[in-house]
């Protein structure tokens, strides 16, 4: 039976369908008309580069397409689209309707794709002779990109998640009995917006990061065709202002990533080695360390084969920190992965394709090209019959060993070493250790990938290996059920910290040294007075912040050196000039954040310490948390800090919170109010929001952990609903502040004391003693009546422990008697729970973090600006 | 030997060091009577909260224990006190992972990740962390 459904806007969703269909083709045509572009003669060359620009073009207009239909659509809250119902809701604030728009999988692959295209038109007009070749491998890289939107089925796998599905057509709705009414759209509400991303750093990191995502494309591009055409160094620079554009936009949407989780999040700190937060971080060290290659080649020719590694090795690092973040690998590790969307093959065959394609361009000879080629095809086919792990690892790792071989010999090498004081030795060494460091940073953050490794086989054999050499690593490897460490703050610092020591040792020397050869006591006299500065700040920073680890210490001379350095280079050598001034504004902005991470995550004080809790012992040493009562006082580091209430403002509950100093003469200042809030949120559960204060110095951080949201019911007059208890003379029972005791029964009671017994009244009285927590007790007595055929209790109340009791039953065969018992409801007795931290210092890795921005970009204007130079002398 | 290749070997080493670092400082996913073959030991523990049984949560005498029952995959139910607030709607998780040791017959959780139903039936769930230590939350 055919369904006819009222309101729905199937046009949006067809042209969605189309535009996405036209992106992937015309990404196909592009990539195939650069590709015969670069084979072909000069006659027929510019016939397809002509080609290959009109394709791109269009899928350029395509790619515009889609985000249009999926504004109008989200917009308009057109909930028969399944991804507009997923992501939005009615009651959802319009500015937020970005963070909507990228807060699925589907939407972020198109912002990816949105900037590959716009970056790759500036490609297309700036590479000139280059254009063939790395238009065709960008235009390759967007087919797969525009593939993952497609949602088609091929022989059983599905192929790309559409966002145009219908709700009523999407498998895990299909079925539901509400998608089969006519009417099912007329009182259809979404599910809404996650309330961790309805917050403004979330409409600005996610197309910063992907803007930094995309830049790393283009130096892999060019140093792909460098390869492709055996240029093997004219690559260089062409690709050097992507490079630092890429260091400096991923740089950026990193530390916003950072920025976001210190305002929005409650885990207190803008860094916490989060899985997600590594993935991106990684592929940013190892381009930092690419772009400083590249310039040594640049300058002195040498370090040919590092520069490729580094390159390839970051682009392969983004695909795979996409893999690790949308395969659902990383599942129980992290807080902010996507769900799985049955795309992991998918994802893991473009990530196997592109770190395969570099070894084949790589290979010498033909015919061991053509072999190579032969063989992995054969194997891709053979690993989709017989899916084996290990095997695709091997794959993988000899397309790498056969693509550095293979480079290795194609050029030419320099015979004699660099000298030992040369700057090219030192910015190589720096590089290697931001290398060793990705390594360290990926290896610990794979445990998901390691454990289905070591699953797939490697697991009998490390058994083995246990059973022969009885070590605990042999046994976990064979268990294969690693988790991340149990302290990873510790076990990534502790790796981390030294590295950084030495990279900002090296960012300090780095530009007093000489390519070629440095004159030593040259080089000391310049830095004489920086290394000055350095040695006081770290000694007065270690005396007022009380820094006692000597690695801390290290650390604070390293980065402060670095700072005095280059602001020293930046002001005496280059005279102040800013057109030069890129690295070492950029080297300044590095050494600010590392002082500043240093200073506010090593130096962060918590000042919601609670000192009255019952001590733990030896497990729980720790305490963060503190219990304010409405309107108590309650002292804080150097503040007193009182609750005053909540007020209400549409899902969002705010807890004001007053922060005073003493006065001179012993009376309340009040210096600020924080209204840290709780969100909410029926679908995603309550989510609570920090609020800070911000001064020059440091920042006050506070965040509501525990709130009681559900009043205590109430039965309208200042009493709680009762209880009944069926009691014997001696029976206690309990009630949430004191207990109370049967102690007998009178028959005999004073009856001057109940106004309301009348002559013939038949008057029993059950004695009962309420005794309240700190000791204090009181009798209280009430009456059990019977007056003709009726019964009824006179009630007897404890206005100070807040009990009141009636008597109503008597079962004389088992001697017990029925007691009503109500509480007073306690009105004060509102609280909030609450996390307050001091973080000081924060600003200046705030500072430092706006210094890096700038100073890559200066160095991506200084290179644009030699090319464009070098182009005029050239003409 | 050449500069490059002491280098090389420096490297080399570190990886090494790195790779063992990473399964020595690793935690292991094991069941309640696993981890109570090694008290000493951090485990993660993953199951399903006993909604049964009281969640005891008495912020007015100590704000940063909670206790609740969990059943792990085996089906052994054992009590978990987390030196934490309790977190909002944890009612509603469907699934808890928790990280810490064990102490007698109680787990001594650390941090709680847990992973709450969606309110339409459409398989996804979202996940939310708590920690308690002030280790957990120190960054860099």
């Amino acid at each position: 039976m055919e369904v006819e459904y009222i309101g729905e806007h199937l046009f949006w969703g067809q042209a969605g369908h189309l535009f996405t269909a036209l992106s992937f083709a015309a990404a196909l045509i592009a990539a195939v008309a650069y590709f015969k572009a670069f084979y072909s003669g000069e006659a027929e060359k510019q016939s397809w580069i002509k080609l290959g620009r009109t394709a791109f073009l269009t899928h350029t207009a395509a790619v515009l397409g889609i985000i249009t239909v999926l504004f109008i659509i989200l917009f308009n809250h057109y909930f028969e689209f399944q991804y507009v119902w997923q992501h939005s809701n009615t009651d959802m604030p319009m500015r937020y309707i970005l963070s909507c728009f990228w807060e699925g999988q589907e939407g972020s692959f198109l912002l990816w794709t949105f900037w590959n295209a716009i970056l790759s038109v500036i490609l297309m007009r700036s590479a000139r002779n280059w254009e063939a070749s790395t238009m065709a491998i960008v235009s390759l890289v967007q087919v797969f990109l525009a593939s993952m939107l497609l949602g088609i089925y091929f022989a059983g796998y599905k192929i790309g998640s559409d966002p145009f599905i219908l709700l009523r057509e999407h498998p895990d709705f299909m079925n539901l009995p509400f998608v089969k009414s006519a009417t099912y759209l007329s009182n259809l509400d979404g599910r809404g917006l996650n309330p961790l991303l309805q917050n403004y750093w979330m409409t600005i990191h996610p197309p910063t990061l992907f803007l930094g995502f995309s830049a790393t494309l283009f130096p892999f591009a060019y140093a792909l065709s460098g390869v492709w055409t055996g240029q093997y160094r004219e690559w260089i620079k062409p690709a050097l202002p992507w490079t630092f554009f890429g260091i400096s936009i991923l740089g950026t949407g990193i530390l916003m990533g950072g920025a976001w989780a210190y305002e929005a999040l409650s885990f207190g700190g803008f860094w916490a080695w989060d899985p997600v937060e590594n993935a991106s971080l990684v592929p940013w060290l190892t381009l930092v360390a690419g772009g400083h290659i590249m310039l040594i080649n640049k300058n002195k020719g040498d370090s040919l084969v590092t520069a490729f590694f580094m390159v390839f090795i970051t682009f392969i690092l983004i695909l795979y920190s996409t893999f690790l973040t949308r395969s659902g690998v990383l599942g129980e590790t992290s807080v902010h992965a996507f769900t799985d969307l049955g795309m992991s093959g998918q994802l893991l065959l473009y990530l196997m394709f592109f770190i395969w394609l570099p070894s084949v361009l790589a290979i010498g000879s033909k015919i061991k090209k053509r072999y190579w080629f032969v063989f992995s095809v054969a194997f891709t086919v053979f690993s989709f019959i017989f899916f084996n792990k290990l095997l695709i690892a091997a794959f993988l790792l000899a397309a790498v060993i056969i693509s550095l071989v293979s480079l290795n010999k194609r050029t030419t090498q320099k015979g004699e070493e660099e000298h030992g004081t040369s700057r090219e030795f030192w910015m190589f060494v720096g590089s290697l250790v931001l290398l060793v460091s990705a390594f360290q940073i990926t290896f610990s953050t794979s445990t998901p990938v390691i454990n289905k490794m070591l699953s797939g086989g490697l697991s009998s054999f490390f058994k083995s290996v246990h059973e022969f050499w009885n070590a605990d690593i042999f046994a976990k490897m064979a268990e294969a059920k690693l988790a991340a460490p149990a302290d990873p703050i510790g076990h990534y610092n502790s790796w981390q910290l030294p590295f950084a020591i030495i990279v900002a040792l090296l960012m300090a020397v780095g530009q007093f040294l000489s390519y070629g050869k440095t004159s030593v006591p040259k080089f000391f006299s310049r830095m004489a007075l920086s290394f000055f500065l350095a040695v006081v700040t770290t000694i007065i920073a270690g005396l007022l912040l009380e820094i006692s680890s000597s690695l801390y210490l290290l650390m604070m001379f390293s980065a402060s050196l670095a700072v005095f350095a280059n602001t020293h280079y930046w002001l005496r050598i280059l005279k102040g000039k800013l057109p030069k001034a890129g690295a070492s504004i950029a080297h300044v902005g590095f050494g600010l954040v590392l002082v500043g991470a240093l200073i506010s995550a090593g130096k962060k004080e918590f000042i919601s310490k609670n000192n009255t809790a019952v001590n733990l012992g030896e497990d729980f040493p720790r305490e963060e948390n503190i219990l304010l009562s409405i309107n108590d006082t309650v002292p804080m580091g150097q503040y007193l800090v009182a609750y005053r209430g909540d007020s209400t403002q549409g899902i969002h509950i705010y807890y004001n919170i007053d922060y005073y100093t003493k006065n001179s003469d012993g009376g309340l200042q009040k210096e600020f109010r924080l209204s840290p809030l709780v969100q909410l949120n029926p679908r995603m559960g309550n989510v609570a929001e920090p609020a800070t204060k911000h001064y020059l110095g440091r920042d006050i951080f506070t965040h509501v952990t525990y709130a009681p949201l559900e009043k205590k019911k109430s039965s309208g007059d200042g009493w709680k609903e009762s209880n009944d208890f069926k009691m014997r003379v001696g029976d206690t029972v309990f009630t949430s502040n004191s207990l109370v005791i049967l102690e007998g029964i009178n028959k005999d009671i004073d009856r001057t004391q109940y106004a309301q017994l009348q002559a013939n009244d038949i008057a029993v009285g059950a004695v009962l003693r309420v005794m309240s927590i700190d000791g204090k007790s009181r009798e209280i007595t009430p009456v059990y009546v019977i007056r003709n055929n009726t019964v009824f209790s006179i009630d007897a109340t404890d206005q100070k422990n807040g009990v009141q009791a009636g008597f109503f039953h008597i079962d004389p065969s088992a001697e017990t008697f029925s007691i009503r018992l109500r509480e007073k409801e306690d009105p004060d007795k509102e609280f909030i729970i609450l996390k307050a931290i001091i973080f000081p210092g924060i600003n200046i890795l705030w500072i430092g973090s706006i210094l890096m921005a700038i100073g890559t970009m200066l160095a991506v204007f200084a290179r644009i600006r030699r090319k464009s130079k070098l182009v005029i002398n050239e003409s | 030997m050449k500069r490059t290749h002491i280098i090389g070997i420096v490297i080399i080493a570190l990886a090494i060091g790195m790779i063992l670092s990473t399964f020595a400082d690793s935690s292991t996913y094991a069941s309640f009577n696993e981890a109570l073959a090694e008290p000493q030991k951090e485990f993660h523990v993953v199951g399903e909260l006993n909604k049964e049984k009281e969640l005891e949560y008495n912020p007015e005498e100590n704000v940063n224990r909670f206790a609740f029952y969990l059943v792990d995959r085996e089906g052994t139910e054992k009590k978990v006190v987390f030196n934490g607030t309790k977190p909002q709607d944890f009612e509603r998780s469907e699934q808890v992972v928790i990280t810490g040791k064990m102490k007698d017959e109680v787990f001594m959780a650390d941090k709680i990740l847990m992973k709450c139903p969606s309110k339409y039936n459409d398989g996804s769930s979202e996940m939310q962390e708590f920690n308690a230590g002030q280790d957990a939350t120190t960054s860099l």
